[in-house]
């Protein structure tokens, strides 16, 4: 349960009352229903539940992937519901990192372009993207690897790419839907440790996970069930 | 910038990683856009690159005309009068053609001749390249007799001699002497071997007022005026004429039209219908690559909805996809190029004589602009539905692991595409079917005469060797006879003219009958022939009788008319015995009616309706040397024409070495050529139809092929159901054909609409002729049915269980 203290501490992220209906041509599908939620800098937030209970939908609409129905969503203060689609691809790119379950590199990127991607979108000069990128793949252990195309990677090396193209912005958060989910337990464990490290070096982090051990890695756990939260646990 | 290179290098990576799809995608648009610019170098040459003289926006072509004669020739004393009183111009110019015989030489030859005014060279801005241009004193009746050689002549026959000038030729047995030389490379109408002045005309042109010989005017606009004022000033004159010459000029007005207007005018249709095929084949090309682009598949969209959940916006991904568009349609339109500089050399070594000597075909900076134009054109064509597409997924599919979710949306484009390029082939080969049909027909059509194993030849007889009437006639007629007896020739004859070739025409009223209006006398063709014309040439008689020995100057005059004069003023009635008056108000009475011949050639207007002919030998003496002069000789063989050539020379110069022959032709290639414009346009559209189909046939097969890859699965668990191999082929070919009938209709309602735009070059048959539209329909289907047969084929040879152990 919240402690007063830290619900006076401002909120990066607040939902209120969110509702996402999937209309289908025969049947509607109410895949988040009235879900409150805040999260604090310095979070790492653990969503479990069932299948089909609604955590890809809740993490699209964290990172603007998706709309919701009904209810607001405030980005450190902000409302970002009722943005353009420019303007969400602008939210995305500067305060969103993304960590996905199949890596979603670009394969006819190298490991350098993909990590560079966002940055470029971004409009950064060259020199500064430059840095960055080299010390993101730094980062995850990857530098050696930067002209390496994704191919050429295994999957747990992937994933520590895509890793450190999420974290090379300097995200106000971070966003893992089952980022183990296509990977062997000693690469998932590597990769772990790697968001590990992030959280402690003051990531907030939010992270799907079916893994009970994993998600007790986080310093709190949100349960999903039929699209509502049922419980909200802090675990550190 | 740094974002656009970066673009065109990851665009770059993508053609080099896959080469298959690249060069089809290259090749297919270097196809269409080289055909495009391949035409557009025509069109430009023709229609849009200045004429190649001096300042030519102010150059005005001036005609005369009535209401019933819109396009006539003009008059020289009525010229001389423009030229003292206009305004509007700095100077008026006139020009005609003839033909001056060259002897006292090894080789007598007929020169091709333009007759001009000392005005025109400089009022075109051209200097002679050697010498000088005609003095105003040499351009008056009895002037110095002078000439100008075409660059083409002096080389051909004086091997570029610089001493050439001063020198004297016998022109006409009038001696002339050489005082210029036409620059290289100029062209004025029709390329000619000299130039004399306009004064070297006879000269009852220059007093007979009505009298229009074939003599048309260029004038220069001052500086700031418009063809309107020019109009109005010339048109002013032209009343002040009318009053003042009521008997020659009544109701005849100048008519001006920009030089570069009227030298295009005629071709302007032809030109305009093959842009409009070559873009259709360059719409079906595109669509072929967008079909590649699109099939390419799931693998891009996932690559696009992974950038735009790291923030790439709307633009961001649409500008990515038309760099890589335009990328692949620029390296296409650079193919194109080569491909179009190859097909301008073939087009310019195949230019019909419709075509103006003006106009040149090249690739200029205008051409490589309408080039880059166009490729990038092209570029963003290709590049919207992908970009479409890239805005459209939905993002949350990142977060999934596979790619579907915008699969329907493709596969609708796909048959949206298939039935676009099955309505565009099918309106491109409508309107070849319909030049085709034309062109048959025309060709089939049945001239009047029979034009196989004929020779026609132009000679002539003037004064200066046959002086008096008689030895004229007695010249002339012996070289019939001579011809006509030679081994292997069936019959020989002369004329002043030949159908197709060249005659003269004139007005005409029957005897008896209250005369025309003024300037509104009917025109005929007319041939003062050889008494056995008909006989020679092959044109039946359907009435009456044709021209006897005994038809001779002093017996009753007579005229044998063609079938439609004959109609049109005897309805009902035998014309036989009825008079015809003309040639200076004499009366001819008619004594046969022939067969109406296509004397200006298959598919032609005639400008004069119908035709008469008189007998050579019933010719005043007075008019005999003039007749004389340019007299055209048929000889029929038993096999190939130009196999008589030598034989007919030799034939010459044993009767008189001084006799010039010129335009020695088969009648066979003389029908030939004068329906080159249309073989030319036909033969384009029609390659281009063949084109835009092969492409279609491709295109059909190719989505046909993806689908059924795509339904593979579907089909495994239909045939696993129980379905048999030929459901399965009709399931796709029924799919196949849907797609290519939903194109069919599109497609024949818009070839509907649009082959109205070749309603000038379609005759003979509508231009919504049933046998046409249904003809290419069935191609068409029968194409769909072919390609959704091979790939219906392939899918069930697909083991069924293994299909479905693929999960
Ligand atoms: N595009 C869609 N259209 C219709 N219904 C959808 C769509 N996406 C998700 N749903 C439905 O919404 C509900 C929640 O789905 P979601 O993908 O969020 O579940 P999940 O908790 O991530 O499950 P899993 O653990 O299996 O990944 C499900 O009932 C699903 O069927
Ligand atoms: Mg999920």
């Amino acid at each position: 349960m919240e402690t007063p203290s830290m619900a006076q501490q401002k909120a990066l992220l607040q939902l209120e009352g969110i509702t996402k209906v999937f209309e289908t041509e025969e049947v509607e599908t109410h895949a988040l229903s009235d879900v409150h939620f805040a999260v604090r800098p310095g979070e790492w937030v653990s969503i479990v539940g069932p299948s089909g209970s609604g955590k890809t939908t809740l993490l699209a609409l964290l990172g603007l992937l998706d709309t919701a129905s009904k209810g607001t969503y405030l980005l450190d203060g902000r409302s970002v519901l009722d943005l353009s689609p420019a303007e969400r691809a602008l939210v995305r790119n500067q305060h969103i990192g993304f960590i996905f379950q199949s890596f979603n590199l670009i394969g006819d990127l190298s490991v350098y372009e993909n990590v560079e991607l966002p940055l470029t979108y971004r409009g950064m000069p060259a020199e500064e993207r430059r840095q960055r990128v080299e010390r993101a793949l730094e980062r995850v252990g990857m530098g050696h690897r930067a002209r390496h195309m994704p191919g050429q990677l295994s999957g747990g090396q992937q994933q520590r790419v895509a890793v450190a193209r999420a974290v090379a912005g300097d995200p106000l958060i971070l966003l893992a839907d089952e980022p183990t989910g296509n990977l062997d337990s000693k690469n998932g464990e590597q990769v772990m440790q790697l968001l590990a490290e992030l959280h402690k070096g003051g990531a907030t982090l939010i992270m799907v996970t079916h893994d009970p051990n994993q998600a007790r890695l986080g310093t709190r756990m949100v349960s999903l069930f039929d699209g509502r939260v049922v419980q909200d646990e802090r675990l550190r | 910038m740094d974002t656009f290179l970066q673009d065109a290098r990851f665009a770059l990576r993508l053609l080099r990683k896959s080469p298959a799809f690249t060069v089809a995608a290259v090749l297919t648009l270097a196809l269409g856009i080289g055909a495009n610019t391949a035409i557009f170098s025509v069109v430009n040459g023709v229609l849009l690159r200045p004429l190649p003289y001096k300042a030519p926006e102010q150059l005005v072509f001036i005609q005369e005309g009535t209401p019933s004669f819109p396009s006539m020739s003009v008059s020289i004393p009525n010229f001389m009068d423009w030229r003292a009183g206009q305004k509007t111009f700095t100077d008026l110019a006139a020009f005609r053609t003839g033909a001056f015989d060259l002897t006292g030489v090894d080789i007598p030859e007929r020169l091709g001749t333009r007759l001009v005014s000392a005005s025109l060279l400089p009022l075109l801005g051209v200097n002679p390249a050697l010498g000088r241009n005609f003095l105003p004193e040499e351009d008056v009746l009895g002037g110095p007799p002078v000439v100008m050689l075409s660059h083409g002549f002096w080389v051909r026959r004086f091997g570029q001699d610089r001493n050439i000038l001063g020198r004297s030729l016998t022109l006409n047995g009038v001696p002339h002497t050489v005082v210029g030389v036409l620059p290289e490379g100029f062209q004025f109408y029709t390329a000619q071997d000299i130039w004399v002045p306009l004064a070297r005309t006879e000269s009852r042109f220059f007093e007979q007022r009505g009298n229009h010989p074939g003599m048309y005017v260029v004038g220069r606009l001052k500086p700031g005026m418009t063809l309107e004022q020019a109009r109005a000033d010339l048109e002013a004159i032209g009343q002040r004429l009318q009053e003042a010459y009521p008997d020659s000029n009544s109701k005849v007005l100048p008519r001006l039209s920009m030089l570069h207007e009227r030298l295009v005018r005629d071709l302007r249709p032809s030109l305009l219908a093959l842009m409009a095929a070559v873009a259709f084949v360059l719409l079906i090309a595109a669509i072929n690559v967008v079909n590649l682009l699109l099939a390419r598949g799931t693998a891009r969209q996932r690559e696009l909805v992974i950038r735009a959940s790291l923030g790439a916006g709307r633009g961001r991904l649409i500008r990515q996809m038309l760099v890589e568009s335009a990328l692949l349609a620029l390296v296409g339109g650079g193919f194109g190029l080569v491909l179009a500089l190859w097909g301008v050399d073939v087009l310019a070594a195949s230019r019909p004589e419709g075509i103006p000597t003006t106009a040149t075909f090249a690739v200029d900076g205008k051409v490589l602009g309408f080039t880059l134009v166009l490729s990038l054109g092209v570029g963003v064509l290709l590049g919207i539905l992908p970009a479409l597409r890239a805005s459209q997924v939905s993002l949350v599919e990142t977060l999934k692991d596979t790619g579907a979710g915008a699969a329907r949306f493709r596969g609708r484009a796909r048959d949206a595409l298939v039935v676009a390029e099955v309505a565009l082939a099918l309106t491109l080969l409508v309107g070849a079917g319909l030049l085709t049909r034309t062109f048959v027909q025309l060709k089939g059509l049945d001239l009047g005469f029979k034009p196989e194993n004929l020779l026609t030849l132009r000679m002539s007889a003037p004064e200066s060797r046959f002086p008096g009437a008689e030895s004229l006639r007695a010249f002339i007629e012996q070289s019939r006879e001579r011809l006509g007896s030679m081994p292997g020739v069936r019959a020989a004859t002369y004329s002043n003219g030949m159908p197709i070739i060249g005659f003269s025409d004139t007005s005409f009223r029957i005897s008896g009958r209250p005369p025309p209006e003024k300037g509104e006398a009917p025109q005929s063709v007319m041939f003062i022939t050889a008494p056995n014309y008909f006989e020679a040439m092959g044109i039946p008689l359907l009435e009456g009788r044709g021209f006897l020995p005994t038809d001779r100057v002093g017996s009753t005059p007579v005229i044998v008319v063609d079938e439609v004069l004959a109609k049109r003023f005897f309805p009902g009635q035998s014309a036989l015995g009825q008079k015809i008056n003309t040639q200076g108000d004499r009366d001819f009475e008619i004594v046969g009616v022939a067969r109406h011949l296509l004397a200006y050639g298959p598919g032609e207007p005639e400008p004069a309706p119908f035709q008469f002919y008189l007998p050579f030998l019933q010719v005043p003496d007075e008019f005999v040397t003039q007749v004389g002069r340019s007299l055209t000789l048929a000889v029929r063989g038993d096999g190939n024409a130009d196999a008589l050539v030598p034989r007919v020379r030799e034939e010459f110069k044993a009767m008189d070495p001084d006799q010039a022959l010129s335009g020695l032709a088969s009648m066979d290639s003389v029908v030939e050529n004068s329906l080159g414009d249309r073989r030319f346009v036909l033969g384009l559209v029609g390659l281009f139809a063949v084109l835009a189909l092969v492409l279609s046939t491709i295109g059909i097969y190719s989505v046909m092929s993806y689908t059924v890859a795509l339904r593979t699965r579907e089909m495994g668990i239909r045939m696993a159901l129980g379905a048999r191999e030929m459901d399965v082929v009709r399931l796709v070919v029924g799919y196949g054909v849907r797609l290519a009938l939903m194109g069919v209709v599109i497609g024949a309602v818009a070839a509907g609409i649009l082959t109205r735009l070749l309603d000038s070059l379609v005759q003979g048959v509508g231009t919504t002729d049933p046998l046409t539209f249904g003809g290419t329909a069935v191609v068409l289907a029968g194409v769909a049915v072919l390609a959704s047969w091979v790939p219906a084929r392939r899918a069930v040879k697909v083991d069924p269980a293994q299909t479905l152990r693929a999960e």
